[in-house]
């Protein structure tokens, strides 16, 4: 589990950094931060993470939109959601875009943690 | 206005929306700030004239930091999150310790997510009870006179009315010392919505 590469995605930066403290306290590595769905889908081909976290409300391409680019792309990406929308169609159509987790923020750090480790195997 | 009349059932309705709703925001408030009590007022729900909503403010004039998102879905709302200028610096500070004062870049992006999570949990809390889904814009955060905010929300949403539906609470923190007033500013048209999905007529 130690070194797994994670990309960081959320419009705002005090979440990003907020995550980040998280991981790297975690013994994962940030490979990247991106700030919108653009970014993410860009970063994700460059940099191949193992994991992503995607937060949905953002501006130029939303959450939503992204996971499914990157598994169209990658359909052996294991991304989770880290988002402050929790509303169950919401859920639903992140995990049927192929999400493989779903945070609703404000979060416990244990529970990104446990998130990860779960869907990183 | 006549025609936006609203009786008291229904304004009823709007409080008990408004306290279920930012209910579940002060709950996700105090989590952000490690579980500190957070208190809120009851809110209150009226028709308010246009050029009146600043004062619910403390007035036009007042420099405030403002955020706030609209929702779109299924129903068009603008949710504001206002706070003083010395409760926008002490809630960065019990955000991010060791940093004082100063809004900085982090500090401003600190208040977005903080305005973020709270409106969209208060948009959680609705959904669930009125199957509506509602989709908030990327926040956005203006430090100005609360006049100035009031007036550049009401041009983005396009409120034309004389007259709006308010919907108002206060929340306070118990060691932090920030109070922060919450509006939330539906579309008229856009009530009707709500209360046909809530089997009120």
């Amino acid at each position: 589990m130690l070194g797994k590469k994670v990309l960081i995605t959320d419009d705002t930066a005090f979440m990003r950094m907020t995550l980040k403290n998280v991981l790297e306290k975690n013994g994962y590595e940030v490979a990247a931060e991106a700030e919108d769905g653009v970014q993410a889908v860009e970063k994700y081909e460059e940099l191949k993470p193992d994991l992503v976290t995607m937060d949905i409300t953002m501006p130029n391409m939303d959450g939503i939109t992204a996971i499914k680019k990157i598994m169209e792309k990658d359909p052996q990406a294991k991304i989770v959601v880290v988002s402050a929308m929790g509303q169950k169609a919401l859920v639903i159509e992140a995990l049927n875009s192929g999400a493989k987790d779903f945070i609703v923020k404000p979060f416990q750090p244990d529970r990104i943690v446990e998130a990860l480790q779960k869907v990183g195997g | 206005m006549d025609e936006h009349q609203i009786d008291s059932n229904r304004l009823d309705v709007l409080k008990e929306l408004a306290n279920i709703g930012l209910g579940n925001a002060v709950t996700s408030l105090s989590q952000m700030l490690g579980e500190e009590k957070v208190d809120m007022a009851v809110p209150v729900a009226n028709t308010v004239p246009l050029q009146d909503v600043p004062d619910f403010l403390g007035g036009g004039e007042v420099p405030v930091a403002g955020i706030y998102i609209q929702s779109s879905g299924d129903v068009r709302l603008t949710i504001l999150f206002v706070l003083s200028m010395d409760s926008a610096t002490n809630l960065v500070s019990s955000l991010m310790p060791g940093v004082d004062g100063e809004l900085d870049e982090m500090a401003v992006s600190a208040l977005i997510e903080v305005g973020n999570i709270l409106t969209a949990s208060y948009l959680n809390a609705i959904s669930m009870m009125t199957n509506l889904q509602l989709m908030p814009s990327p926040p956005e955060i203006a430090v100005d006179m609360a006049g100035a905010i009031i007036t550049t929300i009401m041009a983005e949403a396009h409120m034309i009315d004389d007259e709006i539906v308010l919907m108002k609470t206060t929340l306070n923190t118990v060691d932090s010392e920030v109070e922060g007033n919450v509006l939330i500013l539906p579309d008229y048209g856009e009530l009707e919505k709500i209360f046909g999905l809530l089997g009120i007529s």
